[in-house]
């Protein structure tokens, strides 16, 4: 068995979030045991986070744990990653607090693929944990989404007080990101960068 | 916001504990859980729910699966890039468990384990020392007997339970809370499907629609009479 293992190179597939670039930068400065600056982070996003967006970022970090800074009278800090968490970005506010918004849309999108076939009760109840319950119409509207997108098929269609049994097309699972519905009733897949669905394709032409 | 919305299912709740405890060990212990029954019995239900608690990764094997075939399907599931070589790929996996702390739980467990590609998850296990929930097929703790390595690792056996009359209660009420299913009846569907979960859902359906067809509010043994119980046996034929 080998003794020393080198850490194994981990990259994200699909598009990019702020958090994800930034956090994979740092990763990647960290392999090669660098530390670095809010600049050296920044100049490596090629400008395309706001640098005010990797410092916040960067701040939250610190709080809640995953960065060390060392400031030097003079100079700009530099900070160390001291807990690295893989690949996934650690979704932090400014003061360090954990994100959990979508928690929901996460445990649907896990619980999909997991439980076979099933009407959108059957995923609310699946999907629900004490700290984050899935509402019966929050997965109705995900399923009518995914199922718009060709995500979900319909194994039995709905009718008049029989509820639509939906199943997950497996070749149609893109990643491990849930798919969120957006305000314009549109639904993201943040695995392809793409929109894979909008329900009313005519009003909202008209909105543009 | 409703105070339960989490069905208590009796195998549910033994995951959830099993998982619970595999994943606060204390780091000489090992972190092997293994759920083992006949299909039916609400073990992908089980499955989601401790996943959803942990936000633990999941794959589901195929009979197809080759090492590399494995592998890939989990650092899918990761949402990380494959590397080449399937050394490089254990390692991804290992580093990301462990790196994580989150779970991974490999599901139909019995279409790799009687083959080669069960060396994977005695290579991801010993690389990581992350926490694997293994579920599967009634035959998989003696197919693992086989897999010594593996086998002594295995914290907690958890083997899937028959429904109880109290699984098929919460899920008539949390399925069908608008007719009234008796004990009667819904005790004589437990007994008759042998406690298979999957088969009590199908005849709570029938009971439900029949019930919607004739009005009824509330079905007991006496009202439903002799009409069918799906067991999954083909009817018998006619002389």
């Amino acid at each position: 068995m080998a003794v020393t293992r080198k850490p194994a190179h981990l990259e994200a597939q699909g598009p990019k979030g702020d958090r994800q670039f930034i956090w994979e930068s740092m990763r990647a400065l960290h392999r090669g045991g660098d530390r670095f600056t809010v600049r050296d982070i920044w100049l490596l996003s090629t400008g395309n986070s706001p640098k005010g967006r990797v410092r916040d970022y960067i701040t939250g970090l610190v709080a809640a744990g995953y960065l060390k800074a060392w400031a030097t009278p003079g100079k700009a800090t530099e900070y160390e990653l001291v807990r690295d968490c893989g690949i996934e970005a650690p979704r932090v506010r400014k003061d360090g607090t954990e994100v959990t918004q979508g928690r929901g849309r996460e445990q649907m999108w896990r619980t999909i693929k997991i439980i076979g076939d099933f009407t959108a009760r059957d995923l609310a109840q699946a999907a629900s944990t004490p700290e984050f319950p899935v509402a019966e119409n929050t997965a109705k509207d995900y399923c009518t989404m995914l199922a718009g997108a060709e995500y979900l098929a319909a194994v039995r269609p709905g009718s008049p007080g029989v509820p639509a049994r939906y199943r997950l097309v497996q070749r149609r699972w893109t990643g491990p990101r849930a798919p969120m519905i957006q305000r314009l009733k549109q639904l993201y897949d943040p695995n392809t960068g793409e929109v894979v669905y909008r329900r009313n394709p005519q009003t909202e032409e008209g909105d543009e | 916001m409703s105070v339960n919305t989490i069905v208590p299912l009796t195998n549910v709740g033994l995951l959830a504990r099993a998982v619970e405890s595999a994943a606060n060990r204390s780091p000489e212990l090992p972190g092997l859980v293994v759920m083992y029954g006949p299909s039916g019995y609400g073990k992908s239900l089980a499955a989601a729910y401790a996943a959803n608690l942990h936000r633990a990764y999941y794959v589901e094997c195929r009979e197809s699966w080759t090492k590399k075939a494995f592998l890939t399907a989990i650092l899918r599931e990761m949402g990380i890039i494959p590397m080449k070589t399937l050394s490089e790929m254990v390692d991804q996996v290992a580093e990301q468990l462990s790196r994580s702390g989150r779970p991974i739980i490999i599901d139909d467990v019995q279409y790799v384990i009687d083959k080669s590609a069960a060396n994977v998850l005695t290579d991801i296990y010993n690389a990581s020392q992350g926490t694997l929930i293994l579920i599967g097929e009634e035959r998989v703790p003696a197919s693992m007997a086989r897999l010594e390595r593996l086998h002594n690792r295995v914290l907690e056996w958890v083997p899937a339970q028959a429904a109880s009359l109290d699984d098929v209660q919460e899920l008539a009420q949390s399925s069908y809370p608008d007719i009234e299913m008796a004990d009667d009846l819904l005790d004589m569907v437990r007994t008759r499907v042998k406690g298979c979960l999957r088969r009590v859902a199908v005849n709570l359906y029938r009971i439900h629609s029949e019930a919607l067809a004739n009005n009824w509010e509330r079905v007991d043994m006496d009202i439903w009479g002799d009409r069918n119980i799906h067991t999954g046996q083909p009817p018998a034929r006619r002389a």
